[in-house]
């Protein structure tokens, strides 16, 4: 066999590897739905054919599920960004709620041009997402709080603090419904267009140049190996010369950007508004993290797993619309899947690994 | 709003309901990183045995059924996470969150399948009042005026939850159980070479402890109100977790860090008359979580310093 051919075989299965856990994951956990589903009176087939059409089945509902996306790919991003980097940090939350709260108001209230509120409101959420990410960073670094109970409280302090403002501070002051609690309606002019004539919004194909932003940063820098070598063996990095306090710092920017932006898309491009709750109950970062561990932290393959999970959800919305079925069957999907996903179920090239380690345990004795 | 002695029986009373489910969940994640089990499941599975406390109260109106189920419950989701955490060695972060969206979706799953809404579901169910655990009245207690008002809508599990507290610790420090567990909790491979077997003792202890967040379920949904809302855990997993993370696994200390915690959820709720926007109050707890922790690292950092 020529070297190539041999490199050739290596690659594809290294791809089947790393798609065969994700499909074996997927598959358990809609089975594992399946049952509940009939359990429930309802047929299979039939709730999941309303959900397949409801997420991919036209145009309009295939927009609907790209445009669901979009914060789930900057959430996954932001996952991504820091897991990799030995941070396992879940403040993208807050992050987001924060970025898309102050990314409509921005748009809402600055009298300036459409184009330039878009880019002083991204700006706006980038620099809040980034400053939110830099508290839990300082949090941990300062003070030793873990990364995970200070993002998963600064979560909800996020929340909150939106849900007050947009009560009582900046509420919608010509809204119709009194009891809507949300901020002011953006102007048209300052709204992220649809790229098509569907509902998806240039946010979208903002989050896709993010991805390869993303790719490249990680793959051909030194900031990226830096990180990736970081999140490996921190003490390695920090023989090889690597400033571990500006890593972190430099990273949770990074991260709070991705997820601060992905605030300001959905705001921006989907509900043109803040609403109370907005980010919270949808879960978008919490989608972004199951997509970045379904594509193994790989920044394309996180896009195309946020699409297939946004899929779920409006696809669970058509469902709860024609079945009896309620659309929380799919976040017990979701969590399957990351159950699943937790553990290795099935490894193609085991044997790989077994006589690589034979010959590095031979050549050391 | 005057300050009397009554008043501040009141907010005791609050604080010591708000504690014990708090405490409950707190041992549970004192014996888990005991034995390096890191659990942050904790959450959904309060969520999920406060459901079915509530669910088996509703169908078969026997309260000892309820806890029963309830504690079963708890112990199933813990050992399915020691099991993937340990067995199959999954990302003991991953398998806790994984934990947890799928305990969200699916409580409020069958709640829009039983009862047909996705808020709250109150004693009043269209099967009839639903009634919560018994209230005790200690003799002695009742009549002192008070004592009597901090005593006040006490379950028998509020007061097992401190007997707990003390039982916790017995196990852990004083019996030759507790000395293994401890023992995988500082070096694995060292208490495996002295012949205990690591992973079923983890997964078996892990599995009991697991209980008392079924018991702090039951608090939660059939304690001192009988209802079940979405989400009506609120974080209170991810407080434990930072009660357990002061109290370093002491469970002893987890009364002192579990009643900080407690104290600033009830001001929360004490407040909530005053002239203070509810959002902002709601944020007390989580804010102190932070702060706590902040300072208690800050101290300790302090006195390793000094001692060196």
């Amino acid at each position: 066999m020529t070297r190539e051919n041999r490199n050739w075989k290596k690659t594809l299965l290294a791809i089947a590897d790393g798609f065969s856990q994700p499909l074996v994951a997927v598959i358990i956990s809609l089975f594992l739905a399946a049952i509940v589903i009939t359990i429930c009176g309802e047929n299979v087939f039939t709730a999941y054919g309303a959900m397949l059409r409801g997420a991919f089945g036209n145009s309009f509902y295939l927009n609907d599920t790209l445009k669901r996306s979009t914060p789930i790919i900057m959430g996954g991003l932001a996952v991504r960004i820091a897991w990799r980097s030995g941070y396992e940090a879940m403040g993208g939350e807050g992050q987001m709620i924060l970025g898309a709260f102050c990314a409509a108001l921005v748009a809402y209230y600055l009298p300036v041009p459409g184009v330039v509120r878009i880019v002083l409101a991204m700006l706006a959420a980038s620099v809040v997402g980034a400053a939110y990410s830099i508290l839990s960073g300082w949090l941990y670094e300062r003070f030793q709080v873990t990364f995970i109970i200070s993002t998963l409280m600064l979560n909800y302090i996020a929340n909150y603090f939106a849900s007050y403002m947009t009560n009582y501070v900046v509420k919608d002051p010509d809204g119709l419904d009194i009891n809507a609690v949300q901020t002011g309606k953006i102007a048209v002019e300052a709204r992220l267009q649809s790229i098509f004539s569907g509902s998806v919004h240039w946010g979208f194909a903002f989050a896709l140049i993010c991805v390869a932003l993303m790719t490249f940063l990680f793959k051909k820098t030194s900031f990226g190996y830096k990180s990736r070598m970081g999140g490996l063996n921190p003490k390695f990095a920090l023989y090889g010369g690597v400033n571990p306090r500006k890593m972190l710092y430099l990273v949770m920017i990074i991260s709070g950007v991705s997820a601060g932006l992905g605030g300001a898309f959905e705001a921006l491009g989907s509900k043109y508004r803040y609403i109370d709750q907005m980010i919270f109950t949808t879960g978008y970062a919490w989608s972004g993290m199951v997509a970045a561990l379904l594509a193994n932290f790989n920044p394309i393959g996180t896009a195309v797993a946020s699409i297939l999970l946004a899929g779920l959800s409006t696809g669970g919305s058509a469902m709860q619309r024609s079945t009896i079925i309620p659309l929380e069957v799919c976040n017990m999907i979701e969590g399957i899947i990351t159950l699943l996903m937790s553990v290795r179920l099935i490894r193609i090239t085991q044997r790989g690994y077994k006589t690589k380690r034979k010959a590095k345990g031979g050549a050391r004795a | 709003m005057t300050l009397s002695a009554e008043y501040l029986a009141t907010v005791l009373n609050s604080t010591l309901r708000e504690v014990t489910p708090l405490l409950l969940v707190t041992l549970c994640a004192c014996v888990c990183s005991k034995v390096s089990v890191f659990n942050i499941a904790l959450e959904g599975t309060l969520l999920t045995s406060a459901f079915f406390a509530f669910l088996t109260q509703y169908f078969t109106r026997n309260i000892y059924l309820s806890v029963l189920v309830s504690v079963l419950v708890a112990m199933l989701i813990t050992f399915i996470m020691a099991f993937f955490i340990v067995h199959l060695n999954g990302q003991s972060m991953i398998v806790g969150m994984a934990i947890n969206t799928f305990s969200l979706g699916f409580t409020t799953f069958m709640l829009s399948m039983v009862f047909n809404t996705k808020g709250t579901v109150n004693a009043m169910t269209p099967n009839g009042l639903l009634t919560g655990l018994t209230k005790l009245s200690i003799p002695g207690l009742r009549d002192i005026p008070i004592v009597r008002t901090v005593f006040n809508n006490l379950t028998v599990i509020d007061y097992l939850a401190f007997a707990l507290a003390i039982v916790t610790y017995i196990v852990m420090y004083k019996t030759v159980i507790g000395f293994r567990l401890r023992a995988i909790g500082i070096n694995k491979s060292a208490a495996s070479s002295l012949g205990i077997r690591v992973k079923r003792y983890q997964i078996i202890s892990t599995t009991i402890s697991g209980g008392m967040i079924g018991l702090a379920g039951c608090l939660l949904t059939l304690g001192s109100v009988t209802l079940f809302t979405q989400n009506i855990s609120a974080a209170r997993g991810y407080v434990a977790l930072a009660a357990n993370n002061l109290c370093k696994g002491h469970p002893l200390g987890a009364l002192l860090s579990s009643f900080l915690f407690g104290f600033t959820k009830a001001l929360a709720s004490v407040l909530q008359n005053t002239a203070a926007k509810q959002q902002l109050l709601e944020c007390i707890p989580y804010v102190s979580t932070i702060a706590a922790m902040a300072i208690y690292n800050v101290i300790a950092r302090r006195k390793s310093k000094a001692l060196s």
